[in-house]
């Protein structure tokens, strides 16, 4: 009985001390941010903190919300400078009381400026720590990503409950990419580039702006909201989206309208020698959202092939205006094909697949739209 | 030997304590390490490797078949006399001990690490000791059940990690054959250290009850072992990539960090929850045969004297766990105590198998 009981004491020690005694926190006075902003260092009166000027590269703003409801302010905005992140963190300990607890951020903005001189040196910090999720949204801003935090929100309880919710999953809503932390890793892979959502600030709102470009992971080029829809269809980012389409019968509109499908890609390699052919199969298949004429899909049968050729005919000319801008431009492969070429031969390609390759290939487009219902009315 | 630890296992519980010997903390970061060298034939390395312990099996069923009422420490001394058998069993819980204290050191940090960041490293080391050293006092069969139990939830845990494969890019693991001949037999051979644990058949055998089902039990033990290596291996070069995944320490854990499920949210700490048992499960079999072993070898009596020869294993393995300074170095350290699975798991067997058919006749008389 007493071995027993002497047992039972020293699991309950066992018990008690572990989960309370060191890691105990207090949820009251534990600070998470629910929004980051990482930029290059400038001088401002707004950065907290006391590293000396050489000691500080990159300025960390983070959006906190409050716990109090008391508080008339639903979130505080909080910036300290440092040499990388980690060490803008370190800093917030002068100035920010309780606890920092910086794995519950669901979403990184990172400047253009920073994001153009490579952002694993800033992204190691989220990525190394353990009880960091791998499941961050990031995203570019156009000029400092410090603003996009600082733009007054009146309709989300702040800044980054609306941006999660705009970022998150937003290819289901559009044709926009959503990159978290672990696409932005594992699209630096050979023969891999990350893209990333654009965000700009219009009529003081937060909006998408388009697509940054990235080789591995530094920033080269951008692509507006239109060549950012066919990026997403290029790339194979499942997405749902509205295309509008415009129907013409000698020389006149006949119709307008739009239509809401749901992307698919495949690819196909073919070698001849040094030559590579690829092939990217695009099918769009959805149902007719809304058009403009009185015609009746009952009557006129031919209408709904009309809407679809047109459809494909536009997606195909934008693909191939963006294929040519990525190999003229950009030079990168932004479309995440050479992994198709690098699964058949990757033994001669993995040292070469990113320099000078994507550039040299050639890339036809052919596009299917399938509209599977027209909708309500005939 | 009847019975001398106070319980038996039966040929079931003998398929979880292999399992559950082999699959504990390594499986975490096994793509990782063999993928260094095997690259996108990882999968097909782990899936050769499992000869090895296949081969070992066995050798061992056809030992204990020669020698079926002796335990590992009579047969090491009847095989080899009395000074060189007990040399053999000291080395065998060197080997053992000095495994486990790895394990049980890498185990504690990623707890450290993920869930228990604050609490000092002896504290989490304490506490997996203890429980080492309490489970196997209660002996095989608890021992065997617990296996049992704990493989189950294995099962369930390891459903959890196919959640990622939403992520999955199936270029990653293409083409087949892309390591070349020296990278799939340096793979191989790297590959057939995470089999480890196979090599407690040698102290088990004596404890199972039906002789004549260890061959097959061992069998399924080593399929059941393979088929989740391979599918960790798969799934992890899949959503990774082979570079990707060299830049993670515990790939397999970081898996759970890129997929979000409502509610749940964070996937690794429930799947860590469980884990944490079943990654002690190495140490608990490990611990109880060195203990076994180390008692057989001093002739004393098992029933009242292996729970305090447990203890001083668990005493010796606490030690050794702290002396690493850093996580690196201990993963380094793995990698060396690997080969002693070469020697131990591989070795060993072989070379009493040999023994045994050299010295023939002799033995039988002795046995």
């Amino acid at each position: 009985m007493r071995r027993k009981m002497l047992l039972a004491a020293i699991m309950t020690l066992q018990i008690i001390s572990v989960s309370g005694c060191w890691d105990y926190r207090d949820i009251n006075s534990t600070a998470f941010p629910q929004l980051g902003a990482y930029d290059l260092h400038e001088e401002s009166n707004t950065a907290l903190g006391n590293l000396p000027s050489d000691e500080q590269q990159v300025d960390l703003t983070v959006v906190i919300p409050t716990v109090s409801p008391e508080l008339e302010s639903k979130f505080l905005i909080h910036k300290t400078s440092g040499l990388l992140i980690a060490s803008a963190r370190g800093q917030k300990t002068y100035s920010l009381p309780g606890e920092y607890s910086a794995g519950v951020a669901s979403n990184i903005v990172f400047s253009e400026a920073l994001a153009a001189t490579g952002l694993n040196k800033v992204s190691d910090a989220l990525s190394r720590g353990a009880l960091n999720p791998h499941t961050e949204n990031y995203s570019v801003s156009e000029g400092r990503a410090e603003t996009i935090l600082r733009v007054p929100i009146k309709d989300y309880p702040s800044m980054g409950d609306y941006l999660r919710m705009l970022i998150r999953s937003s290819n289901r809503r559009t044709f926009m990419p959503s990159t978290t932390l672990h696409q932005f890793e594992v699209d630096q892979n050979p023969g891999k580039n990350p893209v990333m959502p654009l965000l700009g600030i219009k009529d003081d709102k937060v909006m998408f702006s388009g697509a940054a470009i990235f080789k591995k992971d530094k920033m080269v080029g951008k692509a507006n909201l239109n060549e950012t829809q066919y990026l997403v269809m290029l790339r194979g980012i499942p997405s749902t989206g509205n295309l509008p389409f415009i129907l013409n019968k000698e020389g006149k509109m006949s119709d307008i309208g739009s239509i809401n499908v749901n992307n698919k890609r495949k690819v196909k390699v073919e070698r001849n020698g040094d030559n590579f052919t690829f092939t990217i199969s695009i099918t769009l298949a959805g149902h007719l959202a809304e058009h403009s004429s009185e015609d009746l899909f009952t009557q006129n049968e031919e209408l709904r092939t009309e809407i679809e050729d047109q459809v494909a005919s536009d997606v195909t000319e934008g693909c191939n205006k963006f294929i040519k801008k990525m190999q003229d431009q950009y030079k990168v492969d932004c479309i995440d094909i050479s992994k198709y070429a690098l699964a058949k031969w990757r033994n001669e390609l993995e040292d070469k697949v990113d320099k000078n390759f994507i550039e040299n290939v050639d890339i036809k487009v052919d596009v299917k739209v399938k509209l599977e219902n027209v909708g309500g009315e005939s | 030997m009847k019975d001398k630890t106070g319980s038996t296992i039966t040929t079931k519980q003998l398929i979880f304590i292999i399992v559950g010997s082999q699959v504990g903390i390594r499986f975490l970061f096994l793509p990782r390490e063999v993928s260094a060298i095997a690259a996108e034939d990882t999968w097909l390395v782990v899936l050769l490797a499992a000869i090895a312990p296949i081969i070992i099996i066995f050798l061992i069923d056809r030992l204990g078949k020669r020698m079926p009422d002796m335990g590992f420490t009579q047969m090491s001394q009847a095989l080899f006399g009395k000074f060189l058998g007990s040399l053999l069993i000291v080395l065998f819980v060197a080997y053992t001990i000095g495994f486990e204290s790895l394990i049980v050191r890498i185990f504690s940090e990623v707890t450290k690490l993920y869930l228990l960041p604050k609490t000092p490293l002896p504290v989490v080391l304490f506490m997996y000791v203890f429980n080492i050293v309490y489970i196997g006092s209660k002996g095989a069969r608890v021992i065997g059940r617990l296996n049992e139990l704990l493989f189950y939830l294995l099962l369930a845990n390891f459903l959890v990690l196919l959640i990622p494969l939403g992520a999955a890019d199936y270029t990653n693991i293409l083409p087949v054959g892309a390591a070349g001949w020296d990278g799939i037999a340096r793979g191989t051979v790297m590959a057939i250290a995470y089999y480890a644990g196979v090599e407690i058949l040698l102290v088990f055998y004596s404890l199972v009850n039906r002789k004549d089902e260890i061959l097959k039990a061992g069998m399924i033990a080593t399929a059941i072992t393979t088929v989740l290596y391979v599918s960790i291996v798969i799934i992890c070069t899949l959503v990774f990539g082979v570079a990707g995944m060299q830049h993670q320490l515990f790939p397999a854990l970081i898996l759970l960090k890129v997929v979000q499920i409502p509610v749940i949210e964070r996937l690794e700490f429930i799947f860590l929850f469980f884990w944490l048992g079943m990654g002690a499960r190495p140490a608990i079999n490990m611990g109880f045969a060195a203990s076994l072993s180390f008692t057989q070898l001093l002739k004393i009596d098992e029933k009242k004297y292996l729970p305090y020869m447990l203890m001083g294993v668990g005493l010796a393995i606490f030690i050794i766990a702290l002396l690493p300074p850093d996580i690196l170095i201990v993963l380094k350290l793995s990698e060396y105590a690997g080969y002693g699975f070469y020697v131990v798991g591989i070795a060993y067997p072989l070379i009493f198998y040999i023994t045994a058919l050299v010295r023939g006749e002799k033995v039988k008389q002795s046995a």
